[in-house]
C-alpha cells in the first residue's frame, strides 16, 4: 500500500505536465509581484537588505494586501524543484542503461538537459542560502572616521573619498562618474574602493553605494509621500548640482556576507556552456 | 559624431524600411539590399547616440527602444542570408512599428550612474533586447504559420531568443552584484524578467506534452510575446518620464 502510494507521488511530483503548470504559476506570482512591488517600491526594496525569513515575519503581515503572492511564490519554487529533480531522475534512470550501445559524444548529448535541470536546481538552492542565510551591513562612510564592521574584523580609517566627475563642459557636468574611498587599518592594510569594485576581504564582499539623506524628523505623510515618490532611477543620487544646496548625499559602505553567490554564479555558467552545447549539437544533427 | 543628436537619420531608417516593405510586398528586386541601407543607417543613428553626453558613453546605444528595431532588422537580415524562408520580409512590419516607437519615445540618455558604466550592464542591456525582438519575431512568424500553414521558423527564432534570454539572467545577475550586492533583487524589473524566462522555459517543455502540437505552440508564441510586449513597452513608457539630456 505504502509503494503504491510512493509510486504514485513520485509519478505525479514527477509528470512533465506538472512541470508546465509550475513554470507558469511561478511566472504568474513573480509578474504580480513585479505588479505589487512596482506600486511599493520602498516597501520590498527592504527585501533586498535582510534574510527572507526576517523580512516576512515584520512585513508580511502587516501588509497581506501586497504581500500574500510572495508565500505562494515560494511554494511554487519548491515544488518545482521537487518536480525538476524528480523528472530528471526518471530521464537519467532509463538513459545510464543504454550508455554503451551509443557513443559517448551521443550519450553526453542525451544527458545534457537533465544536467542542465540539476544546475537549474543547484542555483535555486543557492538564490535560497543567498536569501536566508547572508548579511547585508549599509555603514556610513565619511573622511577621517573609522567603521569597525565586526569583531573579528579590523578597524579601518576612512582616509580620502574622491569624487570624480564628468567634463564641466559637457552636459552630464556636475555629475559624478566615480568615487574612489581609501581605507587603511591599523596594520597598515590599505583598501581602496569604487562603484562596481567590490572587494573581497576576510570572507565579507564591500561595496560602495550612494543614496539621498534623509530629513532626521518627518513627519508619517512625509515619509509615505517621498516612498511613493521613488522609483529605480537613482540618477539625481549623483548628481551633485541637485543635491548640493542640501547636502543630501550619503556614501554607505555595503559589507556583504553572501554564502550562495558562487553557488549561483557557477551554476549558471556551467547551465549557459550545457545548453549552447546541447542546441549546437542538436543543429548539427537535424541538418545532417 | 555626425549624427549625434540628429534624429532625422531615424527618420531616413525608418523610411528605408517603409521602402523596402513596399518592395517586398511588390515583388520588386533590392527589397533586401533597401533593408540593409535601412540597417547601415540606423546602426549610425545608434552610434551617434554614445555622445549625446558630450563624451562618449555606450550605454544611451543599448536603449532598449532604439536598439530593438536594429536587433529586428539584423533578424530579418540573418533568416534572408540563412535562406530557405521566404517570411523574413513580414519582419518588417514590426520592424517598422518599432521604429515609430522609437521617434515616439524620448531620444534623449538618461544621465548615466557610476554603476551603469560597466560593459555588463552593456551585455545584459544588448541579449536582453535581441532576445525580446526574436520573441517578436518569433510571435509573427507563427502568426504567418498559423495562416498559410507554412514551415514553423518561429519555433527556431524563440529557441534562439530564450538562449540570449538565458545569457541576459547570467550578465544580468553578475552586473547586479557587481552593482547593488544582490545576483536578484526583489524589483519590478528583476521579477518580469525573471517570469518571462519561466514562460520561455515553459514553451521549451511543450514538446514532450503530445496534446500540444506546433498549432497550439504557436499560439502560445503568440500570447507570450504579448504579455512580453505589454511588460517591456510599459517600462520603456515609464522610463520616458525619466529626466533626460540631450533630447
Amino acid at each position: 500500500m505504502l509503494k503504491k502510494i510512493w509510486m504514485f507521488s513520485w509519478n505525479f511530483l514527477g509528470d512533465i505536465r506538472l512541470s508546465f503548470y509550475l513554470l507558469i504559476s511561478a511566472a504568474l506570482f513573480l509578474l504580480i509581484g513585479a505588479f505589487y512591488s512596482g506600486m511599493n517600491y520602498s516597501y520590498f526594496s527592504k527585501l533586498n537588505e535582510m534574510r527572507l525569513q526576517d523580512w516576512m515575519i515584520q512585513r508580511l503581515a502587516a501588509e497581506p494586501g501586497i504581500t500574500w503572492w510572495l508565500p505562494l511564490l515560494l511554494i511554487v519554487l519548491v515544488l518545482l524543484g521537487v518536480n525538476t529533480f524528480i523528472c530528471s531522475w526518471d530521464r537519467m534512470s532509463s538513459l545510464l542503461p543504454g550508455r554503451k550501445e551509443v557513443s559517448c559524444r551521443r550519450f553526453l548529448n542525451n544527458i545534457t538537459p537533465s544536467l542542465i535541470h540539476y544546475l537549474f536546481i543547484i542555483v535555486m538552492l543557492g538564490h535560497a542560502v543567498t536569501f536566508m542565510l547572508g548579511s547585508w551591513q549599509r555603514i556610513p562612510v565619511k573622511e577621517g572616521a573609522s567603521i569597525k564592521i565586526s569583531e573579528d574584523f579590523p578597524e579601518f580609517r576612512i582616509d580620502s573619498i574622491e569624487n570624480d566627475y564628468f567634463p564641466q563642459d559637457s552636459p552630464l557636468k556636475d555629475r559624478i562618474r566615480q568615487t574612489t574611498v581609501s581605507m587603511r587599518s591599523p596594520k597598515g592594510e590599505s583598501l581602496e574602493l569604487s562603484f562596481l569594485n567590490h572587494l573581497a576581504f576576510k570572507g565579507y564582499h564591500l561595496h560602495l553605494d550612494m543614496v539621498k539623506k534623509r530629513k532626521d524628523k518627518r513627519s508619517r505623510q512625509e515619509i509615505i509621500e517621498q516612498q511613493k515618490k521613488e522609483t529605480c532611477n537613482k540618477e539625481d543620487v549623483y548628481h551633485l548640482k541637485s543635491n548640493q544646496k542640501k547636502k543630501s548625499r550619503k556614501l554607505l559602505l555595503l559589507v556583504i556576507d553572501d554564502p550562495g553567490l558562487y553557488i549561483i554564479i557557477s551554476g549558471f555558467v556551467m547551465i549557459l556552456i550545457l545548453m549552447f552545447w546541447y542546441f549546437v549539437e542538436i543543429r548539427k544533427r537535424n541538418n545532417v | 559624431m555626425f549624427t549625434t543628436g540628429d534624429h532625422l537619420y531615424l527618420y531616413a531608417a525608418l523610411g528605408l524600411y517603409a521602402l523596402a516593405l513596399i518592395m517586398y510586398f511588390g515583388k520588386f528586386r533590392g527589397a533586401f539590399w533597401i533593408l540593409i541601407a535601412g540597417l547601415i543607417i540606423n546602426s549610425l543613428y545608434l552610434l551617434g547616440r554614445g555622445w549625446l553626453g558630450g563624451v562618449f558613453i555606450p550605454n544611451p546605444i543599448f536603449e532598449g527602444p532604439f536598439l530593438l528595431p536594429w536587433c529586428v532588422a539584423l533578424i530579418a537580415v540573418i533568416m534572408r542570408k540563412a535562406g530557405g524562408d521566404h517570411d523574413w520580409g513580414i519582419l518588417i512590419i514590426p520592424l517598422l512599428l518599432f521604429t515609430l516607437f522609437a521617434m515616439y519615445h524620448a531620444k534623449g540618455m538618461i544621465p548615466p550612474t557610476p554603476k551603469k558604466m560597466t560593459v555588463w550592464a552593456l551585455a545584459f542591456f544588448f541579449t536582453e533586447t535581441m532576445a525580446h525582438a526574436c520573441f517578436y519575431c518569433g510571435a509573427v512568424l507563427a502568426i504567418m504559420y498559423l495562416s498559410k500553414n507554412n514551415q514553423a521558423s518561429f519555433h527556431s527564432l524563440i529557441i534562439w531568443g530564450f538562449m540570449a534570454y538565458s545569457v541576459s539572467q547570467v550578465v544580468g545577475a553578475v552586473w547586479c552584484y557587481m552593482g547593488w550586492g544582490n545576483t536578484f533583487r526583489w524589483g519590478p524589473r528583476h521579477m518580469t524578467s525573471a517570469a518571462i524566462w519561466l514562460i520561455y522555459a515553459a514553451y521549451l517543455h511543450l514538446r514532450f506534452m503530445s496534446a500540444w502540437n506546433m498549432r497550439r505552440r504557436a499560439w502560445y508564441a503568440i500570447v507570450v510575446a504579448t504579455i512580453v510586449f505589454i511588460s517591456v513597452f510599459k517600462h520603456y513608457l515609464h522610463e520616458m518620464t525619466f529626466p533626460r539630456i540631450g533630447g
